[in-house]
């Protein structure tokens, strides 16, 4: 039995396309406590931000690589939020709903896969400094798959195929999609990788709506409800929990990184900063 | 279609266990209930029987069929763009079943609502989604089988005044543990919300759908484990052999099976 002193403290990070880029204030903090996660578990966003991190252990590494991104991936950026905000012509609206009729995703399949592999190239889990695992959403069976073996880039990928956007990914036979849809916050799976503590971080964004201009939106609205209640299982399970909920912000504003981590920071400076500080400290072995 | 073998089930739980006090229900299991609850058994049984392609007609949606050749994948795309339109458009058109037409056949049929009171009083569970919360409704007139039957994206969200209600179903596959009473003892639960036939994966239409009924299918595991005893109605998959009577008797013989065993375990003690 570990003594609360001696507590292997677990890093569950969340899904949420964009906002994820706020995982990287909590990390900051930590490195900043001299306090490095046992393990770290990510869903979609969380497993790219997780991945990197554990392959580097360097936080500075970690918000390079999303300014490089994001400059980089600037014009699929400009046209995912075009798209998705329908402010494209209405030729570029019927291309929308024709595309999303006809195809897998209103992205090329390879937008993702190619960024991912610049970061990850040929890193495996086992090349990762501390265990490190990811969950995605196996799209045949409706289940949810702790991958922590294997490729990263490969276990990242489809974590991170947002439905819709990216097209699901096959990895041996199996096709996936994005780990957040049945697992927004992978903390079960911290404690499966050996935790005895849990930090769960959320950055979802579930703005309570009153009206509805179609049903679609409705159904839409739904869905997000069954997220929340998912979540809200999933965080049950947490010792520590971070919700950065007040980036208002949808998922696909990649173009936002550097507000969102203004926002983030300030955030978790108001909220979390302290309480984490003296949560750690609590269950830091002591010298 | 499943739901057609809760009536099978249901003959064996009456014939082992007796009438139940409460028939608590959501989504096309509503229409089982509350036939069963004020008309009896074989009145539903017989029901059922005569009107199951009637049923079929309506509640039969092209985004279930699998394209098998060329004209069919076009059909359905067709199908698929306009309930888009639809679904995009306005919140009071219907999605994929007719329910205008859906509506006044069951307020037809189960005219016998407004005539006389139950044997057994049959609540059905809605989702109110403005408050996030379910909800309890005594089936007493025919228009109360709308909200618990709005099965989207099947079938279009209930509009009542301000608010928005849809079938649990939509929400969690089945409704809640009923509330408890001094004179229940057991909550058991007919499950016949399939946990498999997703939709696939040949467009970001499908895949979208199949991810929403993920959700539902994992928030069902976790509502399965607040009753008492459930028994497993969606398999096999019910498409392999859609006639009344065959699915009838799959539910009275999983239910037999099921209770026998529970006797032998001495689990109703």
């Amino acid at each position: 039995m570990s003594s609360s002193t001696d507590s292997k403290i677990g890093l569950a990070l969340g899904a949420g396309g964009a906002r994820g880029f706020a995982h990287l204030i909590v990390l900051q903090k930590l490195q900043e406590l001299d306090r490095t996660p046992s393990v770290i578990t990510g869903s979609s966003m969380g497993s790219v931000i997780g991945a990197a991190y554990a392959l580097t252990m360097n936080t500075r590494v970690v918000e390079k690589m999303i300014h490089h991104f994001v400059r980089k991936l600037s014009p699929q950026i400009q046209t995912l939020v075009k798209r998705l905000e329908g402010k494209g012509s209405w030729s570029d609206q019927l291309d929308m709903a024709l595309k999303t009729l006809t195809r897998t995703s209103s992205l090329e399949a390879d937008t993702l896969y190619s960024m991912l592999t610049e970061v990850f190239g040929k890193a495996r889990f086992s090349d990762t400094k501390v265990p490190f695992g990811v969950v995605a959403t196996d799209l045949e069976k409706g289940v949810t798959e702790f991958i922590d073996s294997g490729f990263l880039v490969d276990a990242v990928c489809a974590s991170s195929t947002v439905p819709g956007a990216f097209p699901p990914v096959r990895l041996g036979g199996t096709q996936f999609v994005d780990g957040g849809v049945l697992r927004v916050v992978p903390v079960f799976e911290a404690y499966q990788l050996g935790a005895d503590r849990v930090i769960g971080v959320d950055v979802g964004d579930r703005p309570v709506q009153q009206e509805f201009a179609s049903s679609l939106e409705i159904i839409s609205y739904l869905n997000a409800i069954k997220e929340k209640r998912i979540l809200e299982s999933d965080l049950g399970g947490a010792s520590f929990r971070i919700f950065f909920d007040s980036l208002s912000l949808p998922w696909y504003r990649f173009d936002q990184s550097i507000e969102i981590l203004q926002k983030a920071r300030s955030h978790f400076e108001t909220y979390y900063a302290k309480e984490l500080e003296r949560f750690v400290t609590d269950h830091t072995p002591s010298t | 279609m499943s739901a057609i073998r809760q009536l099978g089930a249901a003959r064996a739980l009456f014939e082992n266990l007796g009438k139940p006090l409460r028939i608590a229900t959501t989504g096309v299991g509503t229409l089982v209930g509350t036939f069963l609850g004020f008309q009896g058994l074989d009145a539903a049984s017989r029901f059922f029987s005569e009107h199951f392609s009637t049923f079929l007609g309506f509640l039969d949606v092209s985004i279930f069929s699998r394209p098998q050749n060329f004209m069919e994948k076009g059909t359905r795309f067709l199908a698929d763009f306009a309930t888009l339109v639809r679904a995009s458009s306005s919140t009071g058109k219907r999605i994929f079943v007719n329910s205008q037409q859906f509506f006044a056949y069951l307020s037809d049929q189960f005219s016998f609502l407004e005539e006389k009171a139950g044997d057994i009083p049959v609540f059905a569970s809605v989702f109110d989604i403005h408050s996030e919360s379910m909800q309890w409704r005594q089936i007493h007139k025919p228009s109360d089988l709308r909200a618990p039957l709005a099965i989207v994206p099947y079938i279009e969200p209930c509009t009542q005044g301000k608010k928005v209600f849809v079938s649990t179903q939509s929400f969690q596959g089945v409704c809640p543990r009923f509330p408890e009473e001094k004179e229940i003892s057991l909550h058991l639960c007919l499950d016949s919300t399939s946990e498999k036939d997703f939709l696939g994966s040949a467009s970001s239409f499908e895949i979208l759908l199949s991810c929403d009924k993920m959700r539902t299918q994992e928030l069902k595991r976790r509502a399965l484990s607040g009753f008492d005893r459930v028994i497993n109605l969606w398999e096999p998959s019910s498409s392999e052999d859609a006639r009344f009577i065959s699915l009838f008797q799959q539910g009275f013989v999983q239910a037999s099976v099921q209770v026998h065993k529970w006797k032998k375990q001495n689990l109703f003690l």
